[in-house]
């Protein structure tokens, strides 16, 4: 039933992104910490439309996850373990902006910067962060109560969400890479 | 229902079905139409077609090897329209196994904790009721992985749950659903490779270092300030206080950097570091804190920079080898100038001296040598009653008692010698050899014993002054022999020229040194002035 003759090649070998690559610990880090997250459903994140996308990323395309980059955000109490979050490098910050309804963004700010400036005045870009059974949570300095999330279904942005949301998944492992 | 990846690639076991969303995609109404790459033709919307479009979706239902390649999605709304690129790689299970190792999903979970893993992107495959399959769960390819009750699938939704993670449950997942379509039931298979890390038992972190010590540092010097935290959690940033405040407030050239790395165990090492590149007072003063939080608490240690204390056993050490240089170095000068020294001593200082010379003495030396040698080749006579006077009393204004010059004829010897010996402050006592001449004192025996009482009674200081060298002094009288033991014996080594009776050679600056000290006054002077009015014997005015 296979005519496996004149199959034509398969793609997977050829083209794509780069081989994945485990993401192990690297040498000692400065100032900027690079990690992996992802959610306890094992989503990871990658960019689609200019947003922060949660999904199964397959074989090569491992290598599109988005890693994580932050920093402590020392202008607030540290008993909350309060961070700056940012992708590519650190060139683009995690930010909760909104009125009404919290809204998450990514913002073209410099994450040391951002840090800088970070504070009881500029909350926008800190997050607290909070452990429980393995896995953290990420509350926005800005909106008290409300927590990076992802939706149970893959391909959607990751946003902020209020618990109790079972739409939503709030936990998410963080990892030095 | 997208799965909304631009670049992704999209991947499907030949003989499966997939399905494709476009990437684009709008909330507004639009027409969207799938084309095969290179094709004018659009993919067919008929669902008995293998390779259809339905709704926004393409579908291959199940694709085959040849359908790998680029498709296009052609969106049109109002009036534009835009072309987007999905590739899609159709591949081969790999020889004896029921999955593609390029082609699995990553995912992770740790140990002593409970893992969920995922079998992912089935979303399409719901049946018309809007039902999705039982799922069955495969590791290495091999069935029976739920009879061991850890792992629990979750019914009607695609994850699987695995309590007490341990590593061994580490490698490959196979989920396999199915897929029912036009009465026809379609394998849908997912492969997960699974890697377990373990989770350190101890989560609470501890410092390496500092241990709320102090260490010795010297002013201006560099330092680095490293605060070290060991801890089996991610992310833990220990930071620097100092004066109730951050170190960049405390000094603006202080900035912390934080790094992190991995140490055996599952245990990271986390840390927080500044340079003072030169210590000054201010760090002297305060402690330096560094503090970490964690999930559930937090802790501190601190550091304070000191003072070396100063070395005292350098300074006692090197002191000591100065202060034993000093006087090894006094000593040897000393030694060496000894003569000098005390010659220019009694020279600076005579006024004292002067002051202090009232001990009733008359004469400074009395002069005992052989007379009438005049066979010997070394004359003494020259010697006692020429050279001595002309150095020891012109040049250098000593007063001298010479038997023979200063004694008034009539006398009796032995009253003269044994009282003006008294008198004396000094005996010198001029020495010719044996070979060269007979004894000094042979014929003089009176003398002999009124040097050997003076010796012993009066305790007077004996001068020995040898014309030439002697070799033996065995036949010397017992008195002699005494002295040259104990105060040796300057020997004559000049000539009789005017240039011995310089009063700064070597030879006279030893018998100076052994004369008592004398005010040196001018020579002429002294030489002018009567020895004494209250000498038993005539003023004697010297040449």
């Amino acid at each position: 039933m296979e005519d496996s003759g004149a199959a034509t090649e398969p793609l997977l070998l050829t083209t794509g992104a780069p081989g994945s690559q485990p993401c192990e610990l690297p040498t000692p880090q400065t100032k900027v910490f690079r990690y992996r997250i992802w959610d306890i459903n094992q989503q990871s994140l990658y960019l689609h439309n200019d947003q922060l996308v949660a999904g199964y990323l397959q074989g090569p395309n491992t290598a599109l996850e988005e890693k994580i980059y932050w920093v402590p955000s020392r202008g607030f109490k540290q008993n909350k373990l309060p961070i700056v979050l940012g992708i590519q490098s650190g060139t683009r910050c995690l930010a909760c902006s909104g009125t009404t309804q919290p809204e998450l963004v990514l913002e073209d700010v410099n994450i040391t910067a951002a840090a800088a400036q970070a504070g009881q005045a500029e909350p926008r870009w800190t997050f607290f962060r909070s452990y429980q059974d393995g896995a953290w949570r990420f509350e926005a300095a800005a909106r008290p109560g409300w927590f990076l999330s992802t939706a149970a279904q893959p391909g959607q942005p990751l946003a902020l969400a209020q618990p109790p949301d079972p739409a939503r998944v709030l936990d998410f492992y963080f990892q030095g890479c | 229902y997208s799965e909304g990846c631009e670049t992704c690639l999209h991947f499907v076991l030949k003989g499966e079905p997939v399905a494709i969303s476009c990437p684009k995609f709008y909330n507004i109404d639009y027409n969207l139409t799938w084309y095969r790459n290179g094709s004018d033709i659009p993919v067919s919307t008929e669902r008995h077609s293998r390779v259809h479009q339905r709704e926004n979706f393409l579908w291959f239902i199940p694709a085959n090897l040849e359908d790998s390649g680029f498709y296009t999605c052609n969106i049109r709304k109002a009036n534009s329209s835009e072309k987007t690129y999905v590739q899609l790689s159709v591949f081969k299970n790999d020889n004896d196994l029921c999955f593609n190792e390029n082609t699995r999903f990553d995912q992770k979970v740790f140990t002593l904790t409970a893992g969920k893993i995922t079998c992912p992107l089935l979303g399409y495959f719901k049946d018309e009721n809007n039902t999705a399959s039982e799922i069955q769960w495969y590791k290495e390819c091999k069935p029976g992985l739920l009879e061991d009750p850890r792992f629990q699938p979750l019914k009607g939704q695609p994850y699987l749950t695995i309590k007490n993670v341990t590593l061994q449950d580490k490698g490959n997942y196979t989920c396999l659903t199915t897929y029912m379509h036009m009465g026809k039931f379609y394998n849908v298979s997912r492969t997960i490779n699974l890697d377990v890390e373990e989770t350190p038992v101890k989560k609470k972190p501890e410092f390496i270092y500092p241990n709320n010590n102090t260490i010795k540092v010297d002013f201006g010097s560099h330092v680095v300030m490293d605060c070290k935290v060991s801890s089996g959690l991610d992310g833990l940033t220990p930071y620097w206080q100092v004066n109730d405040s951050d170190v960049d407030i405390f000094d603006n050239t202080y900035k912390e950097e934080y790094y992190e790395k991995q140490s055996p165990h599952g245990l990271l090492i986390a840390g927080a570091k500044f340079n003072i590149s030169k210590v000054t007072n201010k760090d002297y003063l305060y402690k330096f804190f560094c503090r970490v939080f964690y999930p559930h608490g937090h802790a501190t240690v601190y550091i304070k920079l000191e003072h070396p204390v100063p070395n005292i056993h350098g300074y006692l050490i090197g002191g000591g080898v100065s202060l034993v240089f000093v006087i090894v170095l006094a000593v040897v000068i000393y030694k060496f100038f000894k003569i000098d020294i005390v010659l220019w001593y009694r020279k600076s200082c005579h006024i004292f001296l002067f002051k202090k010379v009232s001990d009733g003495k008359l004469y400074d030396a009395y002069v005992l040598y052989p007379k009438n040698q005049v066979s010997c080749i070394y004359s003494p006579d020259i010697f006692a009653l020429k050279i001595l006077p002309e150095v020891l009393e012109r040049q250098c204004g000593y007063n001298l008692f010479i038997l023979g010059r200063d004694d008034l004829p009539g006398e009796a010897v032995i009253n003269v010698v044994d009282e003006t010996i008294h008198r004396s402050r000094r005996i010198i006592i001029v020495l010719i050899p044996e070979s060269s001449c007979y004894n000094v004192l042979e014929d003089t025996s009176e003398q002999q014993l009124a040097v050997y009482n003076a010796l012993i009674r009066d305790g007077i200081k004996v001068i020995l002054i040898e014309l030439s060298k002697i070799k033996d002094y065995a036949s010397m009288p017992e008195s002699i022999r005494y002295v040259k033991e104990k105060h040796g014996a300057i020997r004559w080594k000049g000539d009789f020229s005017e240039r011995s009776h310089s009063a700064n050679t070597t030879f006279w600056k030893n018998v100076r040194y052994q004369m008592p000290p004398r005010a040196n006054v001018a020579f002429s002077e002294q030489h002018l002035l009567p020895k004494t009015f209250s000498s038993p014997q005539t003023p004697v005015l010297e040449r």
